[in-house]
């Protein structure tokens, strides 16, 4: 499965990264780019996945050509994938959340 | 998710593996082919999905030796026909000769007990390998 893989961060980038988003002054949105377009690609990956699964069961059910192993196994890939992104975006919430409960 | 693809190519060869052997036993006293000629019993081939020129060219580490296992072919088995005297039977040649396939049944029932076993192994690998994954997935939860 390739999921788009998340890069070790080190302390240097983040710093850097912060100062970005002090500048910007604003929350978290689309003008952000990088990262944006990480985590969205990682959703249409997950998109794609579920999707072939869901031909694959679509296939099995026509006729069983195909064995079943391949639609159990192209089902339990598409879980996974959903597990992580939704674990991703938990994390992401929590992120958030702490930001706003931030005094200023 | 390596892991997962391996034990999949595993699954997917022994499936085919498991076809060819219900085969040969289905037809166990197929006298007559299509082409006219004795059933011969089949073997599957299997090996390594990276071929020869990978090995050689590729890097030697992941990608090219953990890349699972594939169908190579399925190949007749040589073997000489069982003859029987049957002269009354519809299908004796000249002479009264029935000649059957050649499949040995204690083979084909032991590969079939070895086939399913390596099936049930690929699924235990897989499913050690979900957990693995599963668990590194709650390596970030929040208790």
């Amino acid at each position: 499965m390739t999921i788009h893989s998340i890069h070790a961060v080190d302390a240097a980038s983040t710093g850097s990264l912060i100062a970005d988003r002090a500048a910007q002054s604003g929350p978290i949105h689309g003008s952000g780019g990088g990262f944006l377009q990480m985590i969205t690609t990682g959703f249409d990956q997950v998109d794609k996945k579920v999707a072939q699964a869901d031909a694959m069961t679509k296939a099995f059910a026509l006729d069983d050509s195909i064995p079943v192993h391949q639609v159990t196994y192209a089902l339990e890939q598409a879980r996974l994938s959903f597990e992580l992104m939704m674990q991703v975006r938990s994390q992401l919430m929590s992120t958030f959340q702490e930001f706003q409960r931030m005094q200023v | 998710m390596q892991a997962m693809e391996v034990s999949r190519s595993g699954m997917d060869v022994e499936w085919r593996r498991l076809e060819v052997i219900s085969s040969n036993l289905a037809n166990m006293s197929t006298v007559r082919t299509a082409t006219g000629e004795v059933y011969q019993p089949m073997r599957l081939l299997s090996g390594p999905k990276a071929g020869f020129a990978a090995y050689l060219h590729g890097d030697r580490s992941n990608k090219a030796t953990l890349s699972g296992v594939t169908v190579y072919g399925v190949e007749p088995l040589n073997l000489p026909p069982k003859v029987a005297y049957q002269p009354g039977d519809p299908q004796a040649d000249a002479k009264g000769f029935v000649s059957y396939p050649g499949v040995d049944h204690a083979e084909e029932m032991t590969l079939m007990v070895k086939t399913a076993r390596a099936y049930e192994a690929d699924i235990v690998a897989m499913n050690s390998a979900r957990q693995m994954y599963m668990k590194a997935i709650e390596l970030g939860k929040s208790t």
